[in-house]
């Protein structure tokens, strides 16, 4: 089984919306967008809500992380897959359950308490830092950025 | 390149620039022209000048505006007259900006453009519902992959 078309993981606390929907998608080329979030596969509004959001022609998914995990080998030469995940302790996850994720681009993750600002908009805490170091340590490409058009930021600063 | 303007009463265009600024980050050869408070006596001038100024650095400059029959409007038809491949559009939207800025590389000319910025226009004022229930099947799954 040839190694699913995996374009690009990004992390973002709003999954799919304005940013990812009309720039990284199609900045990518991409012709699915698979949301691996466990509480989005089980509620059909919100899986209601993103499909109107994804533009003309991509397919979307809305799969838990385990199932993420247990069929992305299925994938079709012609998927062309962008990932959209909540935290990087869910990339985590799939990255150690074997889907081949090699590059991550953290987009936003909002200010929340307990959490500190380290780019201009993502907000980690020390549970979050230990994910990203993990996906380092793994391998996998940290990419800061918000959208294609703006600067990549340093990854250093996540664990400054 | 098409270079594009975007003018407006008030702060139309400062607020539809900083949401294109969030959505799609920092564009080049876009710049907006407010019709606003101390500047509005200016204002033809000023949208003249960022008109030709923008001309001499494009193929030709589509020019956004938010209302028709409205000053920006006014002052931008009269400015179209005097100097070549300058277009207008009414009723700017953020979809059609959005997707404007995103297709205008592929080498569109300046009434495509215009068609364009139209269609995608009109194409983004819907009225949706949300439903609880699944989705009708997605159309793009033609039995293979995931």
């Amino acid at each position: 089984m040839a190694e699913p078309n995996i374009l690009l993981t990004r992390i973002d606390n709003r999954l799919i919306h304005g940013q990812v929907a009309t720039q990284w998608n199609s900045t990518l080329g991409a012709n699915l967008i698979l949301v691996a979030n466990d509480e989005v596969s089980g509620n059909t509004m919100r899986q209601n809500l993103m499909k109107m959001a994804a533009p003309a022609g991509v397919a979307t998914r809305f799969f838990s992380l385990q199932h993420t995990i247990d069929i992305i080998s299925k994938a079709s030469p012609k998927q062309k897959i962008f990932i959209v995940a909540e935290t990087p302790q869910d990339v985590l996850t799939l990255v150690k359950g074997g889907v081949p994720i090699k590059k991550v681009n953290i987009g936003n993750m909002h200010m929340s308490e307990g959490k500190r600002q380290v780019a201009t908009t993502v907000a980690v805490d020390d549970a979050d830092v230990a994910a990203f170091k993990e996906l380092q340590d793994l391998g996998v490409e940290l990419e800061i950025r918000r959208v294609p058009s703006t600067p990549v930021e340093d990854s250093s600063k996540l664990f400054a | 390149m098409i270079g594009f303007i975007l003018t407006g009463h008030a702060q139309f265009s400062n607020g539809l620039a900083s949401a294109i600024d969030m959505v799609a980050g920092d564009q080049p050869a876009f710049q907006i022209v407010p019709f606003d408070g101390a500047q509005a006596a200016t204002y033809g001038d000023d949208l003249r000048g960022a008109i030709s100024a923008m001309r001499e650095e494009t193929d030709g400059v589509l020019v956004f505006v938010d209302l028709l029959g409205g000053t920006p409007f006014n002052q931008a038809m009269m400015i179209s007259q005097d100097i070549a491949d300058v277009e207008v559009v009414t009723g700017t939207n953020l979809p059609m900006l959005i997707e404007l800025l995103l297709t205008r590389g592929a080498g569109s000319t300046l009434a495509e453009l215009a068609d364009q910025a139209v269609a995608v226009g009109q194409a983004g004022i819907v009225h949706k519902k949300l439903e609880a229930a699944p989705a009708e099947g997605d159309d793009l799954d033609d039995g293979e992959g995931i």
